[in-house]
């Protein structure tokens, strides 16, 4: 790049985020009687379409909007609802304890198939661009590492499979499950000297869980007649067994981020031989 | 007919995809049939849906059984499916093409990233969530760039380095506007955001607005987030450069039409204008203006082919984004056929391109001297799909540009004659250069062709070329479409009614 170029680059980005943050600023200070809503006063968090998801009472919140019409959208909080109490409320519309799952798998769950192809697709660009380069650092290991790596490692594997089976009941999911499974498979391959991660095999699994989460997406659209609707029973709120394709699904989010991640790392670490 | 079942669209090429390694376990050739066979039966499909809501009206599909505005949901309008169809059909076309080139050892990563691109662009075209399309452009984006770099040279790294950057903070400019919507109104979905957009302040609404634009103008290769371009297409493969000219830069317009005019805009009169403080509709007539005439203008320095098509593709999505920002219903249907045309032509252009420069093995138009003696074919379909983007008569990019002209002319004002004068001058210009190639190419000297070509890269560009001239001589085909599409746009309270239901008005 020549530095003519990287110069009027800058130049015009400065400019453009100069212009943004005068922007920015003037609708900050502006008295707001020119339109109802603003960022800084009378921003009311009851007005918002996650409230329903909290208090899972989105099929009356449907009824609500065709009856009232526009009325509804300035006062979201008026939709009945009831009391839902831990361990005791049975079959609501929604089965999950942990409100952040009920959102990211149930209500929007289609987006969260997306951010699984998001990480699936950076993960084969990874693999295919930069495979193989971290090898040539690899220093051996000392006495410790070893050994305790070796005994680390299934407590690691059981605390990730642990976070993904109660996603649907406590903080975590899918993701960081996988994320920590993940995690104990680099530490086999930083500490030992002559562990070889199976990336077939794992690749298998991976395609497996990821066909299995568009699966159960396919198998609410043919008994449910809409994709990824909940076919399963949501049980007692508070159990572990409950909350319906919820928790299964973030069981195959769990597996395949787990089985994605180690892929990427030892790939990483190895390149990918078998190519 | 049960519309939920138009989630086959998105949720099969993502089922085969995750699928894919599998099947590059057993040979690559195989990925490559998968993916054109997926996409060739996304292509008939949404053409029956297509076919069905032209008779019925627009429709959503509903996920999950959540309504729309608290749910996610696709909108199904006669616009959306058809670019979804264009989409899916140059798709089509290049994984077919794809599969006719001699196999490399990644071929197996490539066709699950090209079927993952072009299923994202055709949910991008359909999907009615806001947070929805910023995660499918993700994945377009993501996806793209592993295209870009899949050469393995240095220019295609560096290509695909400055696509990410620039696709990076595209992204995330996008998500600082989801993040102020969100802020103010409480919800992403696209038909509420659209009924409630003017309760915001003007000056807040132009920033989200403003925000917006850096994200998709990415993917439209419109001007200030443009400089990807030249490198990016240099150093791809020319194959994939037909995905990016025909389907990347094809979705990125859609959400600007679709998010700008329905979501955003306000009806005055017989036009469209984005609510706000700004007059952002004079702001994309200017850059429109000024991609058109930067794109052009480079195109016109260029020897590298490769290079003068991506310049041009710049430049005929200036020619769109002016089409949008004049704003009445005659411009921005003949943004949409534009659109198509551009899709077809380009990605036509691209594809005969590649198989010169893999025939002589050279990207430079002076080495292309005297091709048309030594391959007729070749060249005449190139001329064809020249001919279609410049607009001589009788080609399809004639009728689309008369359609924006004639837009133009009666929105009338001083502003819009200038900047019409500047399209119609660039226009030209582009003529001048595609000229200069045809000229070279039926020049009369020999020359050695060093790789044969397979037969299934000639059924290819001669498919497109059939629909270039269809479309050319027979322009009619697709007025009743470009009629609901662009009314589809026009009808705002027609978008929020199908998509809230009928007693939101209430």
């Amino acid at each position: 790049m020549k530095k003519t170029e990287f110069i009027t680059g800058s130049f015009i980005a400065l400019t453009l985020v100069v212009l943004l943050g005068i922007f920015f600023f003037q609708a900050l200070f502006q008295p707001s009687y020119e339109g109802k809503v603003m960022p800084v006063d009378n921003v009311n968090l009851k007005n918002r379409v996650s409230l329903h998801y909290v208090l899972k009472n989105v099929n009356n919140a449907s009824k609500y909007l065709a009856m009232h019409g526009m009325r509804y959208f300035n006062n979201r909080s008026s939709v009945p609802s009831q009391t839902i109490t831990y361990g005791k409320s049975k079959n609501l519309e929604e089965g999950s304890a942990n409100e952040v799952t009920s959102i990211v798998v149930n209500y929007r769950g289609f987006d969260t198939l997306g951010e699984v192809t998001v990480l699936f697709i950076s993960i084969i660009g990874i693999t295919m661009l930069i495979g193989g380069v971290v090898e040539k650092k690899w220093i051996k290991p000392s006495l410790i590492v070893r050994t305790g790596s070796k005994f680390l490692f299934p407590f690691i594997l059981l605390f990730g499979v642990y976070i993904f089976i109660h996603g649907h009941l406590t903080p975590g999911g899918g993701f960081p499950g996988g994320a920590v499974i993940a995690s104990g498979f680099l530490l086999l391959l930083l500490g030992l000297e002559n562990y070889r991660f199976n990336t077939k095999a794992s690749k298998v699994i991976e395609s497996l869980a990821g066909l299995t989460f568009v699966c159960i997406g396919l198998i609410g659209l043919f008994t449910k007649n809409s994709f990824l609707a909940n076919f399963i029973p949501t049980g007692t709120v508070g159990l572990l067994y409950s909350a319906g394709m919820v928790s299964l699904i973030y069981v195959v989010i769990g597996i395949k981020v787990g089985a994605e991640l180690s892929t990427g790392v030892a790939e990483l670490k190895e390149g990918n031989k078998n190519d | 007919m049960n519309m939920n079942y138009a989630l086959l669209l998105i949720a099969v090429p993502l089922a085969v995809a995750f699928l894919q390694p599998l099947f590059g376990m057993i040979s690559k050739k195989f990925t490559k049939w998968v993916t054109f066979l997926t996409l060739a039966f996304n292509f008939v499909y949404s053409l029956c849906l297509l076919n069905y809501v032209m008779t019925n009206g627009p429709q959503i599909a509903v996920i999950g059984n959540w309504r729309p505005p608290f749910g996610i949901n696709l909108y199904l309008s006669a616009l959306s499916l058809f670019l979804a169809t264009i989409i899916y059909f140059v798709g089509t076309v290049v994984s077919f093409y794809f599969i006719g080139i001699k196999d490399k050892p990644i071929d197996d990563k490539l066709s699950l990233v090209m079927l993952l691109v072009v299923g994202a662009a055709g949910a991008i075209v359909m999907t009615g969530d806001l947070f929805n399309m910023f995660v499918f452009i993700e994945i377009l984006s993501i996806g793209t760039a592993i295209l870009i770099a899949s050469r393995d040279k240095g220019l295609s790294y560096k290509g695909a380095l400055k696509y990410m950057i620039f696709g990076s903070i595209g992204s995330s400019m996008l998500l600082f506007a989801i993040g102020f919507t969100y802020g103010t109104l409480g919800t992403l979905n696209l038909a509420e955001i659209a009924l409630r957009f003017h309760e915001i302040n003007p000056t807040l609404a132009s920033f989200i607005v403003l925000m917006f634009t850096g994200g998709v103008f990415v993917e439209a290769e419109l001007f200030p987030f443009n400089m990807w371009v030249p490198d990016s297409y240099e150093g791809a493969s020319p194959h994939i450069n037909a995905i990016l000219s025909g389907i990347v830069s094809t979705a990125g317009i859609y959400a600007i039409m679709r998010v700008f005019m329905t979501v955003f805009g306000i009806n005055i009169g017989d036009r469209i204008v984005i609510y706000g403080k700004l007059n952002f509709n004079a702001i994309l007539i200017t850059i429109g203006v000024i991609t058109t005439a930067i794109g052009e203008l480079s195109a016109l320095t260029q020897k590298n082919i490769k290079k003068i098509l991506a310049f041009s593709s710049m430049a005929q999505m200036g020619v769109i984004a002016f089409a949008i920002g004049i704003g009445n219903q005659i411009a921005l249907t003949g943004g949409i056929f534009h659109l198509f045309n551009h899709a077809i032509s380009k990605a036509l252009l691209f594809l005969v391109a590649a198989m010169i420069i893999r025939n002589i093995g050279s990207a430079d138009i002076d080495d292309m001297e005297g091709f048309g003696r030594h391959n007729k074919f070749l060249a005449i379909i190139f001329a064809i799909g020249a001919f279609g983007i410049i607009g001589i008569p009788f080609f399809n990019g004639f009728w689309s540009k008369m359609y924006i002209i004639d837009g133009a002319v009666m929105r009338s004002t001083p502003w819009t004659y200038f900047a019409l004068s500047f399209i119609l001058g660039a226009a030209l210009i582009e003529a001048f250069y595609y000229f200069r190639i045809i000229y070279k190419m039926f020049n009369d000297k020999k020359i050695t062709a060093k790789n044969r070509i397979h037969p299934f890269a000639y059924i290819s560009v001669a498919l497109l070329a059939i629909v270039v001239l269809t479309v050319g001589i027979y322009p009619s085909l697709f007025s009743n479409i470009l009629n609901h599409a662009s009314a589809g746009i026009f009808d705002r309270v027609q978008y929020i009614t199908t998509v809230l239901g009928m007693g939101v008005l209430r």
